[in-house]
């Protein structure tokens, strides 16, 4: 009997450990020469990796398919107009890059810098400069940005660090990089690199040529809070080894990651783990399609997402301009709104719940804007119950309201109140008109002129969906707002 | 003086090398081994092909001011245009990282011409052979034309200067041989009236005709007369200022493609200044010396480059 439990120990051991083990393998594509920093988007399906393969750096991005990773493409547009280009990080919508660049066409602040590029047609232009609070004179690369975009972790040799190169944080506040500062709890008088900060915001993973590890540049693992690293460990093998790894990068809500890691030649190479066993925390991502709710072709829109508990903005982000696709990774258990603007369009808000979840969970959200000529959108305003007072949590899409109007000053709008199918009709009809009242009166005490908006009120005389249940309910209860004019 | 333009060249390369740019996005201090070490830009071999237009330009001045020069046949030759061929091979050394030499060898065509339709020539039904209007000769309206054509090869070399990655301006002198005979055509015909022939004289032989045409090696004047003293040739090699710009454009890995313009202003003239006979007004004035000014020939090219990363 002993012997048996015995061997069925031994048995679950190896099994457990069997699962448990890290494959690491050479993705596609990899060349004889540096092949380095894979920024995965937050889907997985497209990775931008940086390569000197031309005899230069430059930004490649490869695309996932059925057979495996496309021959990688030199992006197209100004960002690759350096003599050294690389190291590139992504928003979580894609739409937006940081990546770093020697001699750059468009003028740095010494030697090799930190930039941001946008995606536009499929082109990666408009490029910027991040400004002397974040770059110096010295070596200022490798970007990582949150997946909100609102902080940066890079690798500098500045003075001021601990040695060799180091890892500094820069944070955006009101749209202004703060001057960076090195990052408490990663530096050591040894070389700091590489850096990658996962989509959830706290994990952390960086290179260190520190002493202790196996070789080279080893991949160690912290967690970021309050601007600070702390409980920092070393990666294992086979993700480190006696070659050097850096540019550890998790692909959320898989079980992948890519990072680099020399070869007997010493160029880098790109290579997959899976499992990662630094996945960091569990993330939702909510991804979906703009459309024109006319033809369903899609758009690139202005995005931003806000938590309507705090009214904090919780991500600006832009779908595609081809393929109208979005992408925005949210952390669970919260309401948002989520508000799309394109030119020529009515602007359109949703309340959307993100529930609560220890997994990570992909919420699919397709969004329909319509023509401003005769449009009309559902404006996500809130009314206590059974009241007609408007609740403060209204008021930021009724600015929007006001904006709208004041950017197309010949445009007039009729608001119109609906409710469910409880109570009387009397009531609700007057309840509806109250409401489309309210929703007109905010708006003209915005400073648009009263002849330009009108109300008016249905009642339950014209429900979206039939039924009794909450759900058809929660969809009659609204206010309209319809372009008249 | 060679040994100092070479002295410099050495110690601008030697300077280029040591302050080299090798930093990159990964390595603080460059890759191990390095990249090339001339900075952005590699050293390229090439070939080009185009166009080059010629814009000919001399004053013409009669030693009598009241000689109505600007009607005369011969001011045909105050202005030319002309559009030829141009080939060559070039080589883009890099010194830094936006700057580089560029030296080029080419051969061109060189073409102008110009046709003058509103001179002024005096002419008779044959000499003393007949009356118009009651007099032995008239005005007659003709047309004069030449053209200008000879080959040269060249040799460059220019200062690149990088504006953008793409954009580029070169700058530097040119050198050119001619290694054809300068030939020039001309033709003078009367367009009216009909009855009357133009009267010239070839090196004693007397020519007589409504079109008179003629292929020459020398700058001289169009309708020749006895008394017309030649000029030397035209010039057998010629200095040039170049200014350029141009877009280079990455067509693959290694693989260029640069659409340059350039304007060559000569130093050298293509012909010393010169006096000749001016024949046209023959019967009330005599001949007429008139004096050529240097023969100015600057040159605009369109061309295309095709270079290879070494």
């Amino acid at each position: 009997m002993r012997s048996i439990l015995s061997f069925l120990l031994v048995l679950g051991y190896v099994v457990a450990a069997h699962a448990q083990a890290v494959q690491v393998s050479p993705v596609d594509h990899n060349t004889s020469a540096d092949d380095f920093a894979p920024a995965p988007t937050q889907n997985g399906r497209v990775l931008i990796i940086s390569s000197d393969k031309s005899g230069r750096q430059q930004l490649y991005g490869m695309e996932r398919t059925s057979s495996g990773w496309d021959v990688p493409v030199r992006l197209r547009g100004d960002v690759n107009d350096g003599d050294m280009v690389g190291a590139a990080s992504l928003t979580s919508d894609g739409q937006t890059m940081v990546f770093s660049a020697t001699n750059h066409d468009v003028e740095g602040h010494g030697r090799t810098d930190l930039y941001m590029a946008k995606k536009s047609g499929g082109s990666w232009d408009n490029i910027t400069n991040l400004g002397g609070t974040v770059n110096s004179q010295y070596f200022d690369s490798q970007p990582t940005l949150a997946a909100d975009g609102t902080i940066i972790i890079f690798t500098s040799d500045r003075p001021g660090g601990l040695g060799g190169t180091d890892l500094y944080i820069s944070q955006l506040v009101n749209g202004t990089w703060s001057a960076a500062r090195p990052l408490d709890g990663a530096n050591s008088p040894a070389n700091e690199m590489g850096a990658v900060l996962n989509p959830d915001g706290k994990t952390v993973t960086f290179a260190s040529d520190k002493a202790g590890g196996l070789g080279g540049f080893d991949i160690y693992v912290g967690t970021l809070s309050n601007g600070k690293l702390s409980n920092i460990r070393a990666a294992e093998a086979p993700i480190n080894s006696a070659a050097s790894e850096m540019f550890y990068a998790s692909v959320p809500n898989s079980n992948q990651a890519f990072f680099a890691r020399t070869s007997a030649s010493g160029d880098y190479d790109i290579y997959t783990a899976v499992p990662n066993p630094f996945p960091g925390d569990p993330v939702t991502t909510v991804e979906g399609v703009v459309q024109d709710i006319t033809n369903k072709q899609p758009l690139g829109a202005d995005m931003v997402v806000t938590d309507l508990t705090t009214q904090k903005v919780i991500a600006t982000l832009r779908s595609d301009d081809q393929t109208g696709e979005y992408v925005v990774t949210l952390p669970a258990g919260r309401v948002y709104s989520i508000t799309a603007k394109s030119p020529g369009y009515l602007f359109h808000s949703e309340r959307y719940q993100v529930p609560p979840s220890a997994k990570s969970q992909i919420i699919k959200k397709d969004i329909y804007l319509s023509p401003l000529k005769g449009g009309g959108a559902r404006l996500l305003v809130f009314f206590d119950f059974d009241k007609s007072e408007l609740k403060s949590e209204s008021y930021p899409e009724l600015e929007r309201v006001i904006e709208l109007l004041r950017e197309n000053p010949g445009m007039k709008v009729r608001f119109e109140g609906h409710t469910d199918d409880q109570g009387e009709a009397a009531y609700n009809q007057s309840l509806s008109e109250k409401r489309a009242k309210a929703v007109a009166d905010y708006v003209v005490s915005g400073g648009i002129t009263a002849s330009r908006v009108s109300s008016v009120g249905f009642g339950k005389t014209q429900p979206l969906m039939d039924g009794a249940s909450d759900e058809a309910r929660a969809m009659n209860r609204r206010v309209e707002m319809k372009v008249v004019q | 003086m060679n040994r100092s333009i070479l002295l410099l060249c050495c110690l601008l390369v030697t300077t280029s090398l040591v302050f080299a740019q090798t930093e990159d996005v990964l390595r603080p201090q460059g890759k191990p081994g390095g990249y090339k070490p001339l900075g952005k830009r590699s050293s390229v071999i090439g070939i080009e092909g185009g166009i080059n237009m010629g814009f000919l330009s001399q004053s013409i001045t009669p030693v009598n001011p009241d000689f109505p020069i600007a009607q005369s046949p011969e001011h045909v030759l105050n202005s030319g245009f002309g559009i030829a061929p141009s080939i060559g091979l070039f080589a883009d050394i890099p010194l830094t990282g936006t700057i580089g030499i560029q030296a080029r060898f080419g051969y061109q065509g060189r073409t102008v011409s110009n046709t003058k339709s509103d001179a002024i020539a005096e002419a008779s039904i044959t000499p003393n052979e007949g009356l118009i209007n009651g007099s032995p000769f008239t005005e007659a309206t003709v047309e004069s034309y030449y053209k200008l054509v000879y080959s040269s090869a060249s040799v460059s070399l220019l200062g690149r200067f990088d504006i953008t990655k793409q954009l580029f301006v070169s700058f530097g002198p040119v050198v050119e041989w001619r290694v054809s005979d300068a030939e020039r055509s001309d033709r003078v015909t009367v367009l009216s009236p009909d009855e009357v022939n133009l009267t010239v004289n070839y090196l004693g032989e007397r020519v007589i005709g409504k079109t008179i045409t003629r292929t020459d090696t020398i700058p001289q004047s169009i309708l020749p007369q006895p008394a017309s003293p030649e000029a030397s040739s035209y010039a057998a090699s010629r200095v040039a200022l170049e200014f350029g710009i141009g877009y280079r454009y990455q067509i693959s890995n290694g693989i260029y493609v640069a659409p340059n313009v350039r304007y060559q202003y000569f130093l050298t003239k293509l012909t010393p200044g010169f006096s000749a006979i001016d024949g046209s007004r023959l019967y009330t004035q005599g001949t007429t010396q008139i004096d050529f000014d240097k023969t100015s020939l600057n040159h605009l090219a369109i061309i295309l480059q095709l270079g290879f990363e070494i």
